[in-house]
């Protein structure tokens, strides 16, 4: 069994008081927590300090881990034997007994067995817990929605084996993905989340689609907006153009007299609904001027200087 | 370690246009009573079912409340922000996607 140095995590020592630990739980909570924090890694960091937190901020469970000693962080390690009958009585009858595979048990769930998942303290047998949820981003592309695919979520979760002893297992979760997904939804399977205690439930595994962002498309609900560049003379005479939309490319009409923020409409060319009709897309025009134009080009702009009495600040002499 | 492909079926919470009080409850794990505690203080709309964004809300609340240890007047208190922050979102990302 691998040992996690809980006090380390914390940042406390050893003989920190409980309020001590309930404090600097508290700022780790508050700098990692995943609905607070943005920071990367924070889910993971966050992990580790909850875990550390659920067996120093309970006597009982301080005082059993106490009795470890100490070891460094990973360091390999042998719990006393009378650990491994607690350990027995939590996770029902099935339970072997054999001492191998005790030593692949995670500590964390050795800690939560002791206290019945941690939600209520003593060393007989729990009653019926069920097991923990687990919430998990799962990325996902505007392809991916616009097509409906499967998408594969890999995590590590508890699982308990045909021994009866929780083990760590590195699972994929083959999903399939309707069209017209959206950002933040949520998957739940149910029965896939920590294994239930004492005969209870398990918990159930939630999956929240993530959409990753796109170099073209920007998203609002069902709708997408992308930037339409255009040349001056496009935007003055009006042009057919060519329009990227996830299903193909599309010919846009542009009106003469086109300017710049002016919002065009593809109609149904956003994100396909499963409800109702899709959405939209939106081209927002940008007016785009040669960086380098050669000598033919300027000598006809200046040309036209020349014979334009157009004012494009007209309204700051009237006051706007 | 083992490694396994699991092909699973899932149920998509927002598939469904509304959940009742009880469904919200179990789906967030909490006590009927403290959801209807959110209704009574306004943290929840007083409707006969609830947008399946209310589920998310109300799960993400109990996290927070578990983590923080929160009382009852704090969860509340975290519902209705995050309900007022869920809003505040879609209001940016309109915006965002209008002009980029």
């Amino acid at each position: 069994m691998k040992y996690r140095d809980y006090y380390e995590t914390l940042g406390v020592a050893r003989d920190a008081s409980a309020a001590d630990i309930k404090k600097a739980y508290r700022k780790l909570a508050h700098q990692f927590h995943p609905d607070v924090s943005k920071e990367k890694d924070a889910e993971e960091k966050f992990k580790d300090v909850a875990e550390a937190y659920a067996t120093l901020k309970d006597p009982d469970k301080r005082a059993a881990y106490d009795q470890l000693g100490r070891h460094s962080q990973g360091e390999s390690f042998t719990p006393p034997p009378e650990w491994e009958q607690h350990f027995a009585q939590s996770f029902g009858d099935s339970f072997g007994g054999s001492g191998a595979n005790f030593q692949d048990v995670d500590l964390s769930d050795l800690f939560a067995a002791f206290g019945g998942g941690g939600r209520g303290r003593g060393r007989s047998r729990p009653s019926a817990w069920p097991g923990q949820d687990f919430e998990v981003n799962a990325p996902i592309t505007l392809e991916q929605i616009h097509a409906g695919s499967e998408v594969d979520i890999e995590l590590t979760v508890p699982e308990v084996g045909a021994d009866g002893m929780p083990h760590r297992v590195n699972k994929t979760f083959r999903v399939r993905v309707p069209k017209g997904a959206e950002d933040g939804q949520r998957l739940r399977l149910a029965g896939k989340g920590g294994p239930g205690q004492g005969g209870g439930p398990n918990g159930d595994l939630y999956l929240v689609l993530s959409v990753v962002p796109h170099p073209l498309y920007r998203v609002s609900g069902r709708d997408l907006s992308i930037d339409l560049p255009l040349a001056p003379w496009e935007a003055v005479l009006g042009a057919t153009v060519e329009v990227p939309t996830l299903g193909g490319t599309v010919e846009m009409n542009v009106p003469a007299g086109t300017a710049a923020g002016r919002r065009l409409r593809l109609s149904k060319r956003g994100l396909p609904s499963a409800k109702g009709d899709p959405g939209d897309l939106y081209a927002t025009v940008r007016i785009e001027v040669p960086s380098d134009p050669g000598a033919t080009e300027r000598g006809l702009y200046q040309q036209l200087k020349d014979a334009s009495s157009f004012d494009p600040r007209a309204r700051f002499s009237k006051g706007g | 370690m083992t490694m396994a492909i699991e092909t699973v079926e899932a149920h998509w919470i927002e598939a469904r246009g509304d959940y009742s009080t009880h469904d919200l409850a179990q789906l967030s794990g909490l006590p009927l009573e403290l959801i209807e505690t959110l209704v009574a203080h306004g943290a929840l709309p007083a409707e006969p079912t609830h947008a399946a964004e209310s589920v998310v809300i109300v799960r993400r609340a109990r996290r927070l409340r578990d983590d923080f240890e929160l009382d009852s007047n704090g969860f509340a208190v975290a519902v209705s922000l995050l309900r007022r922050m869920r809003a505040l979102e879609q209001e940016v990302d309109a915006l965002r996607a209008r002009f980029g």
